[in-house]
């Protein structure tokens, strides 16, 4: 029977499905884990807090352990496994309707394996496995290789390479998402929140014991924790996640615990359409106003360790935006006669930010942008063997530009396998046809 | 619950430790199996334990008064009490939405004029082997074959014992009913073969009964959709797949029950090598097909009275197997057919020209039996079109179907709800299967397998279980219950 669960367990790294937490989770493990600051929660810290700017306005060591979906049992779990590895001087925990969701359907916990699958086995897992799914599920909920046995004949490596096409760009945990929603998705938003609003009188007395534990969880390890809702167009639109949202921060308020609930002061902070990558998330514009919010105040109200290191700092986007991107592989100014210049391109930068991330940074007029379409070509070679050829066409508009410090940058993100690309083009098409940048070959 | 379900994985070691931790005193022992039996059973619907503990009393106290009857019409009474109220109980449960129908439709035929309607009735898993099972007692008695038991708990606990409960083996009284006045010693001996026979079990269930289910699934329920060679590899998948599936779960109760000291009846011997329908039968069901020649075909009055009369008699067996696996035309037809074929041969066999001279010959040699051996196969298939079919019209779609040309293509193959290396691992599977049994047949698989080394054996068991827990069909969309549980 030993042997059977070892092998199991052996083949569980055979069987898995790559997943997003992976990444993260391998983002937490790349350095030392002496982190001052951590988000975790659901997709909403997942897609509202951007390590970068904590990193640079308070000098932390800093990463987002948030999964969509996530409830607040699983939230436990990551936070279990957290705090037995590490002990930051500040956690962020995200907390709305959805993290103390009730159902328990398919895909409600195929969201919860999505975290769960990567964390080390542990009593804290074991807890939560056991709590969120009925008992016949059990061993598939413990282990791929019996979840996704029936996948036998796609396994040819127990060395899986690299997944360089990833469909979310992520930074430390924190999602990257650049565009913004139209009216169709918001009427979505609108029926689905119309259809199950509601006014929440109280919290269940199982959501109350779910948000006790995590309470003492963090009062075992002594470690603060603060409770915060990310900014949700739903406030606005939906009942029940505003009353939710007051429910959960009357429970903690009386349980002596501190709740930022940023959505009573979404004016204050400005955030407007073009910040939100849907009604119910923010996108990479909106954290940036978030973020930049948030770290100040942390910094007027807990003591925060500064542990972020030159080097890291190296790899920060806004960081490097700052210092004119000392460390670029590859920059390029474009000149006042050129032909870029005129289509509202200033310089372009290619810099190195974490395993196996690029970013191309480029500096533009604000309105440089109006469906102006590019093309992205680069070779590189997966797991030493295959060459591959990456090639997508991108379209930039006027929201797809980042401001920051008052200056407006386009950000392309490339995930090659390997540290090494060769023919790299950036090109805009259309009449113009200019070569934004080219590189035979890059090595770091 | 199900020999294939994560709940049967964490009941049944504990329920072992817990039985050879009590097995020494036998009351406490045979207490222990039959509130573990009700548990097992229960676990499906507990309401129907009633049913099971009703059919146990009246067995039991039926059994008791008919040995000590002293006048044969009190006893024939008696025996009649037992037959009313177990097969009455069948009756209920299995057919009378069947018989409602029926009526109404024979009703309607003959120019009447009734709605159908049917009664919202569950059928008790497992009722048609327990209910037999426990007629055996009462007949045998009758029949004097048998002395009634004293004691409630021994009686109890054989008419629930769980590996076999819902789908048999269907163990005679005179069999297994003295095992539970025998005491045990824990025998390593035994619990690896009986292990290792689950094993097998649980293979033929979950790699091979189930990944052909698929298919047969998917083209048996829309068989307007399929033609030709696809309705026939469906109808042969079939063959193996109700197979491995009904020999799997019989395996796999055999096998629990020698873990725990018990012996039960076998129920398959390769059938699929049989080189007649005679011989079929007694390789297929065995305990099913014994119980109908001891209790159905010798009251009839077996071969005892004419070649026309035994010829009938064989017939009904076939047409009352054939109901008794479930209350539907497609069933009877399906007993109907092999009942056909059993008088054929019956009567072929009769005949000098086919037992002397060149034909026997012919018929001896190697290929003659291979010939034999397929032909078999071709009507033991045919028939399990009626059996499988969801309708007698749907039976006919895929017969009249399967004579429909089709150009081959792997596209279409592939289609028919197995991917390629699925289908691949089927027809692997299959070949395997029927090599191991060619050579367990030939040589005693279990005998050779047993004068290996310790580390080829314990590699093997690992690499076993490993290949149920890749290749096994499981989990949210797999078929999980064992075909028989609807009978």
């Amino acid at each position: 029977m030993v042997i059977v669960v070892i092998g199991i367990s052996q083949l569980d790294r055979v069987f898995y499905k790559d997943g997003l937490f992976r990444d993260t989770l391998n983002n937490f493990e790349a350095s030392s884990k002496d982190y001052d600051l951590v988000f975790i929660g659901n997709s909403h810290s997942h897609s509202s807090f951007d390590p970068r700017v904590f990193e640079l306005e308070l000098g932390a060591k800093t990463i987002n352990l948030a999964a969509p979906a996530q409830s607040l049992v699983t939230t436990r779990a990551v936070a279990s496994m957290l705090l037995k590895e590490t002990k930051p001087d500040l956690v962020v925990l995200n907390i709305f309707s959805t993290s103390l969701n009730e159902t328990n359907n398919e895909a409600y916990k195929a969201f919860q394996l999505a975290t769960l699958d990567f964390l080390p086995h542990s009593v804290a897992k074991s807890r939560t496995i056991f709590e969120m799914f009925p008992f016949e599920e059990w061993p598939a909920a413990f282990s791929e290789t019996i979840r996704y046995h029936h996948n036998w004949d796609t396994i040819s490596s127990f060395n899986k390479p690299y997944n360089y096409n990833l469909r979310y760009d992520v930074y430390k945990g924190f999602a990257t998402y650049k565009t913004t929603y139209d009216s169709v998705m918001l009427k979505k938003f609108q029926h689905r929140f119309e259809k199950r609003d509601a006014v929440i009188k109280s919290l269940s007395a199982k959501q109350k014991k779910r948000i006790d534990a995590i309470i003492a969880l963090f009062e075992k390890h002594q470690v603060p924790v603060l409770f915060i809702n990310a900014p949700s167009r739903a406030y606005q639109l939906s009942t029940k996640f505003r009353t939710y949202a007051e429910r959960i921060q009357e429970y903690l308020e009386e349980n002596d615990q501190t709740m930022l609930d940023l959505n009573r002061i979404t004016d204050t902070l400005g955030l407007v359409k073009k910040h939100y990558r849907d009604p119910n998330h923010l996108n990479t514009r909106g954290a940036l106003v978030v973020s930049e919010y948030l770290a100040n105040y942390l910094k007027s109200n807990y003591e925060i360790g500064k542990s972020i290191s030159k080097e890291e700092l190296g790899k920060n986007r806004y960081y490097l935006m700052d210092q004119g991107f000392p460390n670029s592989i590859h920059s390029k100014n474009h000149t006042k006669d050129s032909v870029l210049f005129n289509l509202g391109f200033r310089n372009t930068h290619l810099y190195y930010t974490d395993r196996n991330r690029f970013e191309l940074a480029i500096e533009v007029d604000k309105d440089a942008f109006n469906s102006t379409r590019m093309v992205l070509q680069y070779g590189f070679r997966d797991n030493k063997l295959d060459e591959k050829k990456f090639k997508t066409w991108i379209t930039l508009d006027p929201e797809d530009v980042l401001t920051y410090s008052n200056r407006h940058f386009a950000i392309v993100t490339l995930f090659p396998a390997e540290k090494k690309l060769y023919d790299l083009e950036l090109r805009v098409l259309g009449t113009s046809n200019q070569v934004v940048l080219t590189h035979d070959s890059l090595k770091l | 619950m199900l020999f294939n379900s994560f709940d049967f994985a964490v009941f049944f070691p504990i329920f072992f430790v817990l039985y050879w931790v009590v097995h020494k005193k036998l009351t406490l022992r045979n207490v222990f199996l039959l509130v573990s039996s009700y548990v097992f059973y229960a676990w499906w619907d507990w309401r129907f334990l009633f049913l099971i503990i009703f059919s146990s009393i009246v067995d039991f106290v039926v059994g008791a008064r008919i040995a000590k009857a002293e006048k044969r019409s009190t006893k024939r009474t008696l025996l009649m009490v037992s037959l009313a109220t177990n097969l009455g109980l069948l009756a209920y449960f299995k057919y009378a939405n069947f018989f409602i129908d029926s009526f109404v439709n024979s009703f309607n035929f003959l120019g009447g004029s009734l709605d159908s309607f049917a009664l919202n009735i569950i059928l008790p898993v497992g009722i048609s082997f327990y209910t037999f099972q426990t007629l055996s007692y009462t007949i045998d008695i009758y029949r004097g074959r048998l002395q009634p038991v004293k004691e409630w708990l021994p009686f109890f606990t054989f008419v629930v014992f769980f590996p076999q409960l819902v789908a048999g083996p269907i163990e005679r009284a005179s069999h297994l009913l003295p095992q539970f006045y025998k005491k045990y010693e824990f025998d390593y001996e035994r619990v690896k073969s009986g292990l290792l026979l689950a094993l097998f079990g649980l293979f033929k269930k979950m790699v091979i009964a189930d990944r052909l289910a698929v298919l047969v699934n998917q083209v048996y329920n829309n068989p307007t959709d399929y033609s030709g060679y696809e309705l026939i590899v469906a109808t042969v998948f079939f063959a193996f797949q109700i197979y491995c599936d009904f020999s799997g779960y019989s395996d796999i109760a055999i096998g629990i029950s020698r873990t725990l000291g018990f012996d039960l009846m076998k129920n398959f011997k390769s059938p699929y090598f049989s080189r007649s329908i005679t011989e079929f039968w007694r390789r297929w069901h065995i305990s099913l097909s014994t119980w109908f020649r001891d209790y159905v075909y010798i009251p009839l009055g077996g071969s005892r009275k004419g070649s026309y009369r035994t010829y009938a008699n064989l017939f009904i067996v076939f047409l009352v197997s054939g109901l008794w696996h479930g209350a539907a035309i497609t069933f009877i037809i399906w007993g109907a057919v092999h009942g056909v074929f059993i008088v054929v041969e019956k009567l072929l066999k009769e005949q000098a020209w086919t037992t002397e001279g060149t034909l026997t010959k012919i018929n001896r040699s190697y290929l003659g039996q291979a010939f034999w051996m397929l032909f078999t196969f071709a009507v033991v298939t045919f028939a399990w079109i009626f059996f499988r079919a969801n309708s007698f019209s749907d039976a006919l779609t895929v017969i009249s179907g399967s004579f429909e040309i089709k150009a081959f293509t792997y596209e279409d193959l592939f289609g028919l709800g197995l991917a390629a290396s699925e289908f691949k691992v089927a027809i692997v599977a299959i070949v395997l299967l029927l090599l191991f049994e060619a050579f367990h047949n030939t040589f005693g698989a279990l005998r050779v397998f047993n004068k290996q080394f310790i580390l080829i054996r314990w590699v093997f068991y690992l690499i076993a279980v490993f290949v149920i827990i890749i290749f096994g069909v499981y989990g949210n969309d797999a078929p999980k219950e064992f075909i028989y549980f609807q009978f």
